[in-house]
Formats: structure tokens, C-alpha cells, sequence
């Protein structure tokens, strides 16, 4: 369900593979999965929110969970391709503040890292 | 804008909060938009799964959830019979401190800011949280 690539070796980027839905029992999932991934010898790390349908704040708590393990060694976490919804939900908690969020692409995120 | 109600019968499991969170969105975004449909599905899983994860319900008893639209506006009602718990009652939590906001707090806060209303009352040993988004 969830995709991990490195580009320009150092920069991770975390895709889905299909529609998904972030809450609850998928949170956990997320949460199980990336923790085997080593994110924190990222420079960043990118997520396509291409294909998140829908977050809720389990979800939520796993993007800041993220952040705060890239954050010791100066990284950050770059959300981009979020539908509307999602970065009004981000405004609203003023998580906007705290992860990078790009109107463009993936490729345009990591270019202009 | 359509009248009538419906009502859904919710085991207390997250699996099954999430089918009927995404069912009541795709209904709200055909009658009232994008991003109320969002809204009504971010309230109800929030709702929810505070039920499932604090409630203490056993495994025959039901969430029960009603939408129905008024005016312009989607009404939702969400019944259950844990231990009273008004959700008002909670204070918001600092914005300014995410380690804080990461431990909890967050799903009380986005239902009052998704909504234009929020209405608790406990009767006949139930809860009743009345959300119009």
C-alpha cells in the first residue's frame, strides 16, 4: 500500500499506491511500516498526498510523528499534492507552520531542495 | 436538498467507523460539496472513535448515527450508551505545542472547528452529540 523511494540519495519519498484513507487501523499500519524505514538519515522526506483520500487526527499524529524523527538532524518533512481538504485540516491545527507543504509536484519539491 | 434521514447502525470498531465516516462523506459531498463532505467525515470518525477507544461498549451494543440535511446544512446525530462524556467540556489544545497536540486533544477540537454548531446532551443514559456542518 505504501511506497518508499530514495531520490538524489538521500531524499525519501513516500507514495501510496492506490486511494487510501488514513485513520484508525491504517494510521497503525502507516505507523508500523515507516518505522522500518529509516527516516531519519533522510535529508527529507517527501509525501504525495496524491492518493490520501482522507486523514483524520491518528493520521495526523503519524505526519508529526514523522517530523519530529527528521527534525534532531535538521530535515524536514514536505508534504505535496494535498487536495484542499487536507491542507485546510493542516491550517486548522496550524500544522502549516511545521511541515513544508508545495502546491507543485513531487519533482518540483525535490528540485527546489 | 434532500430531506430524509438516514440512520446508521455502528458496531464500536474502527474498521467499521471508517466504512460509515466514508459512506456519510460521499453522501455529504453529493448534496453539499467537497469540503462539507470532508467535514462530516472528519466529525464522525472523530466522534467515533473517541466512542471506540474510551467508551468501554461492548460488542452487541451500536453507535447509532443519523444525517439528515437542513436547508443548506448537513445534520448529524451520534447516539451511544459509554459512560456520559460531554465533549464540550474538553478544553482546546495548544496549536503551539504539537508535541502536546500528538498525544491527544486534536479530534475534540477539529469536531467544534468542522462544524457551524455542536449540541451535547445526555439522556436516558445516553449520550447525544448533535453536529450541523
Amino acid at each position: 500500500m505504501f511506497k518508499f523511494e530514495l531520490l538524489k540519495k538521500s531524499i525519501g519519498v513516500i507514495s501510496l499506491e492506490k486511494p487510501v484513507r488514513i485513520t484508525g487501523e491504517t494510521s497503525a499500519s502507516f505507523r508500523k511500516w515507516y518505522e522500518s524505514k529509516d527516516l531519519a538519515s533522510c535529508s527529507a522526506v517527501i509525501i504525495d498526498g496524491n492518493n490520501i483520500q482522507f486523514i483524520d487526527s491518528m493520521g495526523i499524529a503519524a505526519l508529526i510523528s514523522i517530523y519530529k524523527s527528521l527534525t534532531p538532524k535538521g530535515s524536514n518533512l514536505h508534504l505535496v499534492n494535498l487536495s484542499p481538504e487536507i491542507k485546510k485540516l493542516l491550517a486548522t491545527l496550524r500544522l502549516d507552520r511545521l511541515f513544508q507543504i508545495h502546491d507543485g509536484t513531487v519533482e518540483e519539491a525535490v528540485k527546489s531542495l | 436538498m434532500r430531506q430524509s434521514k438516514q440512520r446508521f447502525s455502528v458496531r464500536p470498531l474502527m474498521g467499521e467507523v471508517d466504512s460509515v465516516s466514508a459512506r456519510i462523506t460521499e453522501i455529504v459531498k453529493e448534496v453539499a460539496g467537497e469540503e462539507r463532505g470532508f467535514r462530516a467525515g472528519l466529525v464522525v470518525t472523530e466522534a467515533c472513535v473517541n466512542i471506540v477507544k474510551y467508551g468501554d461498549l461492548g460488542e452487541e451494543e451500536r453507535i447509532e448515527i443519523e444525517l439528515s440535511f437542513e436547508d443548506n446544512d448537513a445534520k448529524i446525530v451520534i447516539e451511544d450508551t459509554s459512560r456520559e462524556f460531554n465533549p464540550l467540556d474538553v478544553s482546546d489544545p495548544n496549536l503551539n505545542n504539537f508535541e502536546l497536540l500528538q498525544k491527544g486533544g486534536m479530534g475534540i477540537y477539529l469536531i467544534k472547528r468542522c462544524s457551524k454548531k455542536v449540541d451535547y446532551a445526555y439522556k436516558d443514559n445516553r449520550n447525544i452529540l448533535t453536529v450541523i456542518i
